[in-house]
């Protein structure tokens, strides 16, 4: 076990210590490989953990080497004065670039993206300026305090060192708050936004980075290489980029290292020995990628890092609590009894069909409210307009007396509104406390800056210390570090409870909470939800169980096509002809 | 056993499972020609899972026979479809964006691709039936009312001249007044010899029409028998609105 | 999802690489098939050009006549709005797929015959031309035949003011365009269709 925990660090004094072994030419493929992780990644943060595909990154490589050999061969500026100019300028470009490019959905996105490589490419080629298609050479190379790299010693540290830093950074930030709305990208973006995440500024974010990640390594590549040219940034290379972040596991930091290794090696080699094999020459090692490719998909689509991780076992290592120096600002208690949730006259038509017609209904602090109906009344339409998923064609939503004009789930988020998903909607691969950790998001400030040098280390056990508190508070303490896609539904229901615990709710609303579970799990979901209204929580829940409900709830409102037909405590409602009607027959 | 009529249906121990979880535990269940059989019971018992299983669309265990042949695994969707076994699903699955007669159309491609011709002799039947269609046959489906697009769903199926037809939840979020029309069209099907599988929510209406009953919960049969008794069971009643004082299931399932 | 981009793209390398191995780097340019050209108003039209005219309008005819009046095309475009309703009828949503790049491929050696005639042919030709067709289909949203016809003369207009201003860049400046292009769509493509509850 403790093996594992040592890996990095071996790894690490294994590339410090290359130099001394290796010969010229292997330090000069390493010092490639090198490049191309740095490049693979930033693709990492951005497919991998963010959900954003992308093919441009080549691009980025060559816009960043451009500038640098412009600049260098034309005016007094060396490379090191060349590299702030570059960041703030692709940082900028970057920006612009990704308010567009983020929000486009599904398949536009990558199409896009090889859009602007093919654009850019072009560019590059036909500006006579950088030198057309032939490029511009005799670069200088990057000197340290005076003193020339020109070793290729050297230029491997450099490149290396970078690399790690990279490395070292984005842990940073996916191991912190900015980091786990990041990772929250991928758990949809209704999830993550119903939790208070800004999910545009978080895909602009990482698109960002990706890219002045990118630019830098062209800026090393231009000087190392002392040659640049548009063949090396073509759509091509950008497909390579993106086959080496998914082969070796498009969401491991380390992945982009295998990934970048294995096809950089591959090609040295296919290069060599593809024209004896075949008696032409060219470069048909894509051919052998393309194919590697498809194969790999089939046998390990997560990525080779993570296969290999599943065939040792490893699953992921439980994490270290530091007691925090203070607890995370809570709102005010309510007094029992408050009006938190007013709604009246929700209407909302799909199409010919009106699912929801004039809808009204209040809760109140400290009491359960349940929706029920049979399938089809409208429950699920409704619980969509509250929650701000789906605009309403009319209706006035009101929360604590103040009436919102725009209901989006980041504004649900807060007003102190907490909620919980029909189909379970966690990170499987994130531990329980990580998830629960994300329903906190609101309630931390610290940025990616403070992120990237740890700044934000306080903060952080304050968020966390909250998650526990939440996860001990529903019965998961036992489970903090567990991966969440290894609990058992039942258990997956009540983690997502305790994320919603977290954002500190006065307000809780319950989609089929009980769905799935077995009679102890609900029975311990009843008793849960009993505790948390005795604490003055507002709950409106869905439900099909009706056993579950009429024991449960403090008053109930039925719905059926599309309208409230009825509305009390339990028994008044179990008493109800009409709701009989409802749910066993309405045909005379 | 002689002179009952032959099984077009008949399945065992099926059992359907998401994961750990089992939607459907070890069901019984026979269909014969000319009848109408019942599935009821609450939202979450298993039903659509069930129905699905039966069609092919979704991996199961147990033993299931069509039409009198080998018992085994249900065969896919497509080969079910050749046999004349059909499904209206609980989402309809209509093609939206295309018009009510090309969705009724598309419901005899089957017939039509192995030489049937008489696709319109079939909508004729089908407008007859369902005027409502006839009236909006070049409207986009996806622009029709609920009532309507059950009603599409209903024809688009027996535009197949299905043996079987399997039904799951036909009064799914409809007025009362459609629900007596759409359940007097499923009684009158049973004069096409159609034998039908209904699954549903609204157990008064659909025991009223149904030969023999099945009453379903948490993925088992807890009931079953002609319709005309299970009509006045109680238990059905509770199983529906949870009487306070209904003794809890036992552990462990 | 980014299974099936990153597989086609790999797909896609390979056949290039293949037609690189098979027909070499070099270009290559035919005799028109048919050799004459008219002179309409005093600028000279190749007849070439009329017959690449003439069998566009006739793809788009024809392909528009086959989703909207034969069964079989109705069937294709079925399964392609919804698969699991198309199973139900019986028909095989993969072997919708199968013809539907059966075709697509047809239609693809079929312009790549008659644009041989009238641009200089490198294996790599097909991916950009196929790039801007892909474009083009887009701006008719993936649906309409003739809408994506319309986008791709648009696309060639674009592309010829382009070269005339600016050669060197024609490309980049087309490519360009294309993304506002796809933001535009992707804002247009929301749809609800769903039955909701």
């Amino acid at each position: 076990m403790s093996t594992r925990r040592f890996l990095p660090v071996l790894t690490i004094a294994a590339i410090l210590v290359a130099p001394i072994v290796a010969s010229e030419y292997a330090l000069t493929i390493l010092t490639y490989i090198g490049l191309s992780s740095i490049v693979a990644l930033s693709l990492v943060l951005l497919t991998g953990k963010g959900g954003l595909s992308s093919f441009g990154q080549a691009a980025y490589v060559g816009i960043g080497a451009y500038i640098s050999a412009w600049f260098t061969l034309n005016t007094a500026l060396s490379p090191w004065q060349t590299l702030p100019l570059i960041v703030v300028v692709v940082a900028i470009g970057a920006w612009l670039g990704a308010l567009i490019t983020v929000r486009l959905s599904g398949h536009y996105l990558p199409l896009a993206t090889i859009a602007f490589a093919v654009a850019m490419y072009f560019v590059f080629g036909g500006s006579d300026i950088i030198g057309g298609m032939t490029g511009l050479s005799d670069l200088p190379r990057l000197t340290i305090f005076g003193y020339e790299l020109h070793t290729a010693t050297h230029s491997y540290l450099l490149v290396w060192i970078v690399l790690l830093a990279f490395m070292g950074g984005v842990r940073n930030i996916l191991d912190s708050r900015v980091g786990r709305a990041i990772r929250a990208l991928r758990g949809g973006v209704v999830m993550a936004e119903s939790m208070g995440v800004d999910t545009i500024k978080a895909k602009v974010q990482i698109f960002v980075i990706a890219c002045v990640m990118a630019a830098i390594t062209g800026w090393l590549y231009a000087h190392f290489q002392r040659f640049v040219s548009p063949a090396a940034f073509s759509l091509n290379q950008g497909i390579e980029y993106l086959f080496m972040a998914v082969i070796g596991g498009a969401a491991s930091i380390w992945g982009a290292i295998v990934g970048a290794g294995l096809i950089t090696s591959l090609k040295q080699v296919l290069q060599d020995t593809l024209p004896a094999l075949i008696g032409k020459t060219g470069n048909f090692e894509t051919v052998a990628f393309g194919v590697i490719v498809i194969v790999l998909f089939h046998v390990a689509p997560e990525g080779l890092v993570a296969a290999v991780q599943r065939k040792l076992g490893w699953t992921a290592l439980p994490g270290r609590l530091r007691p925090p120096d203070a607890a995370l600002p809570t709102r005010e208690r309510v007094a029992p009894g408050a009006a938190m949730l007013e709604v009246t006259g929700a209407t909302k038509t799909f199409g010919g069909v009106v699912a929801n017609h004039d809808i009204g209904l209040t809760l109140h602090a400290g009491e359960i409210l349940a929706l029920i109906g049979p399938n089809g009344a409208g429950k699920s339409t409704f619980f969509n307009l509250v929650t701000g998923v789906v605009p309403a064609d009319a209706g006035t939503f009101a929360f604590r007396g103040t009436a919102v004009a725009q209901l989006a789930p980041r504004t649900v988020a807060a007003l102190g509104v907490g909620r919980t998903f029909q189909h379970v909607r966690l990170l499987p691969d994130m531990s329980a406390i990580e998830n629960v950790a994300i329903g906190a998001h609101r309630r931390g400030r610290k940025g990616l800056f403070a992120a990237l040098f740890r700044l934000d280390r306080d903060e952080e056990a304050r968020l966390f210390d909250e998650a526990r508190r939440q996860l001990e508070r529903v019965g998961l303490g036992a489970h903090l570090w567990t991966e969440a896609g290894a609990l058992a539904l039942g258990q997956q229901r009540i983690l997502e409870i305790a994320r919603a615990l977290a954002l500190d709710p006065q307000v809780l609303l319950l989609d089929e909470p009980a769905a799935g579970l077995r009679y102890k799990e609900k029975q311990d979901l009843a008793a849960l939800l009993r505790e948390l209204r005795a604490q003055g929580i507002a709950i409106l829940l869905v439900e099909h169980d009706m056993d579950f409900v009429m024991k449960l709830a403090d008053r109930v409102v039925v719905m059926e096509f599309g309208e409230t037909i009825a509305e009390g405590t339990p028994a008044e409602v179990q008493a109800d002809p009409r709701v009989r009607e409802a749910y066993l027959g309405g045909a005379e | 056993m002689t002179g009952q009529p032959p099984l077009l249906l008949s399945c065992r121990g099926l059992t359907v499972s998401y994961g750990k979880m089992a939607a459907v535990r070890g069901v019984d269940l026979d269909i014969r020609q000319g009848e109408v059989v019942t599935i009821v019971g609450p939202n979450g018992a298993g039903k659509t899972s069930l129905l699905s299983a039966l069609m092919g669309l979704l991996p199961c265990t147990g033993a299931v026979s069509y039409f009198g042949g080998a018992a085994g695994a249900p065969p896919p969707v497509e080969t079910l479809v050749a046999q004349g076994v059909a499904l209206i699903p609980e989402t309809r699955e209509l093609f939206g964006p295309m018009s009510v007669e090309d969705n009724l159309r598309l419901g005899a491609f089957d017939r039509w691709r192995r030489g049937a011709r008489d696709l319109d002799a079939a909508l004729a039947d089908v407008y007859a039936t369902f005027p409502r269609l006839g009236e909006r046959r070049r409207q986009e489906a996806g622009t029709l009312s609920g009532g309507e697009r059950q009603m599409l769903a209903m024809g688009r199926a027996l535009m197949g001249h299905p043996r079987l037809l399997m039904m799951d939840e036909p009064s799914l979020g409809l007025a009362p007044l459609i629900i007596k029309e759409i359940f007097r069209l499923i009684a009158s099907l049973r004069e096409r010899n159609v034998a039908i599988l209904l699954v549903e929510q609204n157990a008064r209406a659909a025991l009223r029409i149904a030969d023999h009953g099945y009453v379903m919960e948490t993925g088992e049969f807890v009931l079953q028998g002609p319709t005309a008794e299970l009509i006045r069971n109680d238990r059905v009643i509770e199983t529906y609105l949870g009487i306070a004082g209904a003794e809890p299931p036992p552990d462990g399932r | 999802m980014l299974v099936l981009l990153i597989v086609s793209v790999a797909l896609h390398l390979v056949l290039v690489e293949l037609g690189l191995f098979v027909f070499g780097p070099g270009g290559a340019r035919t005799e028109p098939l048919i050799g004459w050209s008219l002179s309409l108003g005093g600028v000279p039209v190749a007849a070439q050009s009329l017959a690449i005219y003439a069998t566009s309008v006739l793809v788009v005819l024809v392909l528009y006549v086959l989703s909207e009046r034969t069964l079989y095309g109705k069937a294709l475009r079925a399964a392609a709005i919804n698969a699991t309703g198309a199973r139900l009828m019986g028909i095989s949503a993969a072997m919708a797929g199968r013809i539907a790049f059966l075709l697509a491929a047809i239609i693809g050696a079929i312009t790549g015959v008659l644009v041989s005639s009238v641009t200089m042919i490198y294996y790599d030709t097909g991916f950009l031309l196929g790039l801007k067709g892909f474009v083009a289909a887009i701006m008719g949203g993936l649906v309409s035949y003739p809408l994506a016809a319309v986008g791709a003369i648009g696309l060639g207009v674009m592309e010829s003011f382009a070269a005339y201003f600016a050669s060197a860049f024609k490309e980049a400046i087309v490519f360009s365009l294309i993304i506002p292009i796809l933001f535009w769509r992707s804002l247009a493509t929301f749809r609800l269709t769903d039955d909701e509850e």
